[in-house]
């Protein structure tokens, strides 16, 4: 018996999968969440530079990964889309970025919130801090562009190669730190190299990065359950879920 | 566990406005989105129920 992964690209498939899957990545995005906060907040020394100011990095650093990993996956999905033409790839593309959106904003005050007792200014045009900007702006003009377009099939397109042109941002917000003399500091943690943090501290980090993650999977996967249902809303089994919904 | 006090714990060193600040709005992102889908999922399965030959519309705005 072989697997065929290719039936998942079809709509009452994916839903019925994710629907599985569902109640398990919210529960896990829940207990890895608790766990993160706990750590960061309650074990990990404080920092001898920042004081305990340095514990927005537990909210401020998976928030900026995730910004960054939604958009590339929105461009992915995008790519996928518009070579093999599958309607679910645009579904995923459209329901990432709502979430993006949140996490770029959410990183940016949290980041604002950080710099005011460590560097004095809510806000200062560093090429981090700018170049994350301008990922923000082009969320909401992706969502923007998507509600602008009463033809689902037209503003997938449009969408997908808008996503594919402004991915170019996200190389330029992970490299600005080397790229420019910045304020803003390095990478917190690098491939190939042991991170300069204590053991709680790294714990925190990468559970609450793992609770990002999980929530943005569930978050996204909720709403292209409604995405798939709307799309699908004059198929039969869309029409014969919702009436045993009744 | 680092902290001697609850008082101290809120106070974060100093750093309690920032820290429980940044802590509050992760929160209220959350919330925000949950409620959105929410308000989303009973707005969309109202409408297929009301009309189930609705035609399919525009991406994020389930509500309309």
């Amino acid at each position: 018996m072989t697997f065929n992964w290719r039936r998942y690209a079809s709509p009452p498939h994916c839903y019925r999968l994710i629907s599985r899957i569902l109640p398990a990545l919210w529960a896990i995005s829940l207990l890895l969440g608790v766990a993160g906060l706990l750590t960061g907040l309650l074990l990990a020394p404080g920092d001898v530079q920042q004081g305990e100011g340095y514990r927005i990095i537990f909210i401020h650093v998976p928030a900026s990964w995730m910004s960054m990993i939604i958009y590339l996956a929105i461009a992915l999905w995008a790519a996928v889309g518009l070579v093999l033409n599958t309607s679910l790839s645009f579904m995923l593309m459209t329901a990432l970025a709502p979430t993006g959106a949140a996490m770029t904003a959410l990183s940016l005050l949290s980041g604002a919130l950080w710099g005011k007792p460590m560097w004095g200014a809510w806000w200062v045009w560093d090429a981090r801090l700018t170049s994350e900007l301008i990922l923000l702006f082009l969320y909401l003009a992706l969502l923007a562009l998507r509600a602008a377009i009463d033809d689902p099939r037209r503003a997938d397109r449009a969408c997908a190669l808008f996503a594919l042109f402004s991915v170019i941002n996200i190389p330029i917000i992970y490299f600005s730190v080397r790229w420019w003399n910045t304020l803003h500091q390095g990478p917190s943690i690098t491939m190939g190299q042991a991170p300069a943090m204590s053991d709680q501290v790294l714990l925190g980090l990468v559970l609450m990065t793992l609770a990002a993650w999980a929530y943005s999977l569930a978050m996204s996967f909720s709403r292209l359950r409604l995405l798939i249902l709307q799309r699908q809303a004059d198929t039969g089994w869309v029409k014969q879920l919702t009436g045993a919904c009744r | 566990m680092k902290w001697d006090s609850l008082s101290a714990f809120m106070a974060m060193g100093g750093y309690g406005f920032y820290v429980w600040s940044a802590v509050a709005l992760a929160l209220l992102m959350v919330l925000g989105e949950l409620c959105w889908l929410r308000h989303s999922q009973h707005s969309l399965h109202h409408r297929l129920r009301q009309q189930p030959n609705t035609a399919p519309d525009r991406g994020w705005h389930t509500g309309q």
